[in-house]
């Protein structure tokens, strides 16, 4: 298990991680979300060994680590952007955290290549390779002597949408796989969600929340929090108050007296609906592949989004009714430690 | 066919030039050497190569030129990751200091190093004076600088991320090295390497002041049989050897330099703090700044010394010609004249340059395109190689007649500076120009620009700071220029290297001091061009 | 903005370097001869520019050089560079088709060779007295003596003086084990003055030479590419921090070491083992003013140039008629029966000897 205490590191008496505690258990996927600048890369490259600590501790199963160089460690980091050994061929690069330790490898090079779904690439070098094919080599070369820890800076940013979709979902298979234990930095709150199992996120230096993926996402710490794992609005006071009633019965227990939470909405949590309880004035309306997505002046709220079946019609000045589906609300606030 | 047309208008000027005052002297010289009694006499030349002593100086030659070469590499190395990687206090003023051997007057480095290697100098107990390995320590000390400049440039815009992922993955600081940082600098590292040999091969000077008569090499035998013994065969066939090797060389250099992708992203890392495990390369570091600077150090001490004790003497004779007259004109002219011509040779380098490194580094469409391309690129490292002897002769007897008498020419001597400038410049800039998306030149054309327009919008921004360092090493090389100048330079427009060479060839105390003197102001002027590189801060110069 | 302003502070500059003159192009042209009035006016028999070939250590003060411009309506020129065996590879190198008008340096260890290659035409000017002794015995109506020196072992006469020895005398003395260590020589192969010591060890031992030679590098001896390594480097008198008391120099070297306010050099030649070195000065063959040329070596000759000889090279006059300064009168001495090897003996063995001397030496 990682083991990371009141870690602080600053850059020139500028504090780029300020007090972060986290724990990873064993075989587990932490991804640390947060905009770029908050100071998840740093607080990577520290667990890593690449920066000194300003203060606090890492510990890795209960034994400190923060005063190891970086290639005693025993983990493994993978790049952004791969980081690939140009001057290597790809199964040269796979092999060489097993040619550092003297083990020999080409059945093993050869395993991995194909868990990543490259087999028959192995001669090729790196500056032939698509961006995926380049970010699976990598993981196959992070993977290779089975790292007790493997770091993940933003694995998938650099690849294009549907692309990083299906690669998210392998990773998330070739890490359980391997049962390896994962700390994993991201802007990407999809890419999070797909890969990790546990998350924290991260704004200006510190951890404002963490916990297992779920139980984060389901409760925001804070408005900027919840706009930033993806929901489309926050409403709070009456506008709050007024979605809350609308919402089913079974959500409000949790979510406690009205008047004093804010709630947060995902772009689908309103839903056309001749039964629902909300009413109010379509904006505006745009057709998606899936649903049709409006914008609509609720009475006593404001504008809110909502979304339509895709072969329905709705225009702008037609009255529509909503219903709120309560597994895309989230309650604001309630959750802090 | 236009591609080849604006290939054969940009190589047109260079290749002139290179062929005029470089193709034809030394070739004049060498035919000489093959024609004895009027009859073409190869074998003659093959004989000469076959003598017991050509199989020593070329041995001698060899060994050294590689000794001096690898201590260079060894020593550059660790200074380079320090001068460049590290965020030691006061590097950019260390770098440009380290330059000035590079201009320094082999005759007064000699008598330098004889002052600190002598019988009576402080490290006189070594017994080190007259051998061989004073003439490498004397090589290594005029080298140290393209080493460190040319590795660290490479080494300051390398990428710190492989290694910190090879670290990542378990790799030790050494392994690291040995696995990502040793074969991402090879490129930089075998292009100082065999530039460094080439001096240290061609080096005259140097060896004959520190070698004294024990030791000859194919530059200094050469002169020898030149202008002593008058074997022009004998020389001819040392100057083809000589070609030959230099050749090779220059060949499998280009092929050790080869890099799959050449347009590596370059980025320009942020010095980091010294850390305990930069100990050694420090200690390394100390070692090289005390090589360098103590025969420098012993010239300062020594150009302050007068009969009256210490004093700025010396420094004042320099506005006079010396005690007896030993000069023609005083040191001070000496100097006007000395930035004058490295202003001439500086403009006339960089012209040359920059058309030989565009011209090099343009993606070439088809193989054969290449292959000239490549071609011109060794073609004009050649001057490098060739002794500066059989130039100076090959001049006098080959620039004889109209149009192009020019022996007499004042613009002889810049010339000849330009032309050894010359590779130094290509090296500095086709490196950064080759490292030029060939995207953005498209980009550019798609957006509408001419071919001169898009060189304005995507080469000029990029190269214009490399251009102005490449002009601060063509000036300096020309500054401390000797061997051809010494040959070319008419007496009464000497340079300074000319005429501190003429102070200390004529006796009395205050001629010597005077040449010290004369020698820190040649130094310190160089180092102030330097410093004004360093100022400009780019980050990938001196990649030759 | 800043950036800018840089860029154009930055152009501006290299304007003004290259107009200012900052450049050797604005004055490449300046000594293409500008006829001086006299010239012009015709009033003399020659003129017109004349140019002179040497080596690096010609040197004539500069009055008198504008003096005699002045009176022959000559524009004199001089080109100089490297030392006497450059100087006579070049002339031989453009023979017919010469840089110069006349030639001045060449010596009678080289003189041979040029001579026979025919790079000299004929010119033979009144010698003043006591030059004719200095003539050539082959060459002399092509080659004019000008100024003589000799190359002798000099000796550092206050270091023997402290350390209680005898200082030596003779070639022969050098291989003594009393002088040990103390002898320092410029190479035969690389150093003019190296070289005429190296003639006079074959003048006084022939051919057992590399015996003598052998013996001397057993005792010690140390030699150093050129003469200003060995006198700068090594003698103790050089003003660096040299360790050895016996150098080879010239029969002038004593005339430059006399301390301030003394009037007795520290130094002194050894007249015994002396080889004699002329300079001469020729019309070359193939000269653009072969009249001029001629005046110049009449005016080498004059008794104002050859009195200033000392001075500026550090040579005497061949002239009797010129007074030397008397610091050299009194301290430089000059051997009575200096050691000589004929020009044609030196041009038919200098290969075969220097080759030898190099195999005794690195031996």
């Amino acid at each position: 298990m990682l083991s990371l205490t009141d870690v602080s590191v600053a850059y020139d008496g500028v504090v780029a991680v300020h007090d972060v505690s986290l724990e990873v258990p064993d075989g587990s996927i932490l991804a640390v979300l947060g905009p770029s600048g908050c100071g998840k890369s740093t607080l990577l490259r520290a667990v890593a060994g690449l920066e000194p600590l300003t203060s606090g501790g890492i510990s890795f199963d209960g034994r400190a680590v923060d005063r190891l160089p970086t290639h005693k460690r025993g983990f493994a980091l993978m790049f952004q952007d791969g980081q690939l050994f140009a001057h290597m061929t790809v199964a040269r690069n796979v092999g060489y955290a097993l040619r550092l330790r003297r083990r020999p490898g080409i059945q093993r090079v050869h395993d991995l290549l194909s868990l990543v779904g490259l087999e028959g690439y192995a001669d090729r070098l790196p500056a032939t390779l698509s961006g995926g094919e380049r970010q699976r080599v990598a993981l196959a070369r992070a993977l290779a002597v089975e790292p007790r820890l493997l770091l993940l800076d933003e694995p998938l940013s650099a690849l294009d949408a549907g692309l990083r979709e299906r690669l998210a979902v392998d990773l998330r298979k070739i890490l359980h796989a391997a049962g390896t234990t994962a700390l994993m930095v991201t802007h990407d709150h999809d890419e999070a969600f797909q890969v990790a199992d546990q998350l924290a996120v991260m704004r200006a230096g510190r951890v404002v929340q963490s916990g297992p993926i779920d139980a984060v996402w389901s409760a925001p710490a804070d408005e900027e929090t919840a706009l930033f794992l993806g929901y489309a609005r926050v409403l709070s006071g009456s506008a709050a108050a007024t979605v809350l009633a609308a919402v089913g019965s079974g959500r409000e227990s949790r979510v406690g007296p009205a008047s004093s939470v804010s709630l947060a909405l995902r772009r689908s949590a309103l839903v056309a609906d001749e039964h629902g309880r909300l009413s109010g004035t379509v904006e505006s309306a745009r057709a998606t592949p899936e649903v049709l997505r409006l914008v609509v002046d609720v009475r006593d709220v404001g504008l809110v989004d909502a979304v339509a079946p895709r072969d329905s019609h709705w225009g702008p000045g037609e009255q529509v009714r909503l219903s709120v589906d309560p597994a895309r609300v989230a309650p604001v606030g309630t959750n802090l430690d | 066919m236009r591609r080849w047309l604006t290939l054969a208008l940009l190589a047109a000027g260079p290749v002139l030039v290179v062929a005029v005052f470089f193709v034809l002297p030394v070739g004049g010289m060498v035919a000489r050497g093959f024609v004895s009694d009027g009859v073409l006499d190869p074998g003659g030349v093959l004989q000469v190569l076959a003598r017991p002593r050509v199989a020593r100086v070329a041995w001698f030659t060899v060994w050294s030129a590689a000794a001096a070469t690898a201590i260079s590499v060894l020593l550059g190395l660790p200074a380079a990751f320090v001068l460049h990687r590290l965020a030691l206090p006061g590097r950019k003023m260390i770098r440009a200091a380290l330059l000035v051997p590079f201009v320094l007057p082999t005759v007064v480095v000699g008598v330098a190093f004889r002052l600190l290697l002598g019988e009576a100098g402080p490290l006189g107990f070594l017994g080190l004076d007259g051998t061989p390995v004073a003439i490498v320590i004397g090589l290594v000390f005029f080298n140290l600088a393209v080493v460190i400049r040319a590795v660290g440039a490479a080494w300051e815009s390398l990428d710190a991320r492989p290694a910190e992922a090879a670290a990542a993955l378990g790799a030790s600081p050494v392994q690291v090295w040995w696995t990502v940082t040793l074969p991402a600098l090879r490129p930089a590292i075998v292009s100082a390497a065999s530039i460094v040999f080439l001096f240290c091969a061609t080096a005259f000077g140097i060896v004959l002041t520190l070698g004294g008569v024990r030791y000859a090499t194919v530059e200094t035998e050469i002169y020898l049989l030149t202008t002593t013994l008058f074997d022009l065969q004998a020389a001819a066939a040392l100057s083809v050897l000589q070609l030959v090797v230099v050749v090779a060389l220059l060949g499998l250099a280009a092929r050790l330099r080869a890099v799959p992708d050449a347009t590596a992203a370059r980025t320009s890392s942020r010095p980091r703090r010294i850390r305990s495990g930069d100990v050694p390369a420090l200690a390394v570091t100390v070692l090289v700044l005390g090589l360098v600077a103590a025969p420098i150090v012993t010239l300062v001490l020594g150009s302050f010394r007068t009969e009256a004790g210490w004093s700025l003497g010396n420094y004042r004779a320099l506005t006079g010609v010396g005690s007896n007259d030993a000069l023609l004109v005083p040191v001070t002219e000496a100097l006007l004249t000395s930035v004058r011509t490295a202003v001439d040779a500086t403009w006339m380098a960089l012209l040359m340059g920059l058309a030989v490194a565009v011209l090099v580094t343009r993606r070439s469409q088809s193989r054969s395109e290449r292959r000239v391309r490549s071609l011109l690129d060794g073609f004009f490292m050649l001057p490098l190689g060739v002794s500066a002897v059989t130039l100076g002769f090959g001049f006098l007897i080959t620039l004889d007649r109209p149009p192009v008498d020019l022996r007499d020419s004042a613009l002889l001597v810049p010339i000849a500076q330009a032309l050894v400038a010359l590779p130094l410049v290509v090296r500095t800039l086709v490196p950064v120009l080759a490292g030029i998306d060939d995207r953005q030149r498209q980009a550019a054309a798609s957006l509408g620009a001419s071919p001169w327009r898009a060189l304005l919008t995507v080469e000029l921004p990029v190269v214009w700071k490399p251009l102005l360092a490449a002009s601060g090493f063509a000036f300096a090389a020309s500054l401390g220029e000797f061997g051809a100048t010494s040959f070319l330079a008419r007496d009464d427009n000497p340079t300074v290297p000319i005429v501190i060479f003429r102070l200390i060839g004529h006796p009395g105390e205050l001629n010597f001091g005077m040449a010290l003197a004369a020698s820190v102001v040649l130094a310190g002027t160089t180092a102030v061009v330097m410093l004004a590189v360093e100022r400009l801060r780019v980050p990938n110069v001196g990649a030759f | 903005m800043l950036r800018r302003l840089r860029t154009i502070s930055i152009a501006s500059v290299t304007v003004v370097v290259l107009s200012t003159g900052c450049s050797t192009m604005g004055d490449s042209g300046a000594d293409a001869t500008e006829p001086s009035p006299e010239a012009a006016a015709g009033s003399q028999d020659v003129g017109g520019k004349v140019v002179l070939v040497s080596h690096e250590s010609f040197n004539l003060p500069k009055k008198l050089v504008a003096a005699f411009e002045r009176e022959s309506g000559i524009d004199l020129v001089t080109r100089s560079a490297g030392d006497a065996g450059t100087l006579t590879a070049k002339l031989s190198l453009t023979k017919g088709n010469p840089t110069g008008d006349l030639a001045f340096g060449v010596d009678n260890t080289f003189a041979s060779r040029p001579l026979d290659e025919g790079v000299f035409a004929t010119y033979e000017p009144t010698l003043p007295a006591g030059a004719a002794e200095f003539a050539l015995e082959e060459g002399a109506d092509k080659l004019t003596p000008i100024d003589v020196g000799h190359v002798c072992v000099n000796v550092d006469t206050e270091w023997f003086e402290q350390e209680g020895i005898n200082p030596p005398e003779t070639l022969a003395d050098l291989v003594d084990p009393t002088y040990q260590d103390l002898f320092v020589t410029p190479g035969a192969s690389t150093s003019s003055p190296g070289m005429a010591f190296f003639l006079s060890t074959v003048a006084e031992y022939g051919d057992d030479w590399p015996d003598y030679w052998t013996r001397l590098l057993d005792n010690g001896a140390k030699v150093v590419d050129g003469w200003e390594d060995a006198y700068f480097g090594d003698f103790t008198q050089g003003g660096g921090k040299g360790t050895r008391p016996i150098v080879v120099s010239y029969d002038s070297s004593p005339a430059f070491t006399v301390p301030k306010g003394s009037d007795k050099s520290s130094t002194a030649a050894l007249l015994d083992t002396c080889f004699r070195q002329v300079e001469y000065a020729g019309v070359l063959e193939g000269a653009a003013n072969p009249d001029g040329a001629e005046a110049v070596i009449d005016w080498l000759l004059s008794t104002e140039v050859q009195a200033a000889l000392p001075t500026a090279m550090y040579v005497f006059p061949v002239s009797d008629e010129a007074e030397v300064p008397a610091d050299w009168a009194k301290h430089a001495v000059q051997p009575s029966a200096p050691m000589t090897v004929s020009p044609a003996d030196i041009a038919a063995n200098r290969e075969q000897w220097l080759t030898e001397w190099t195999d005794v030496v690195t031996r």
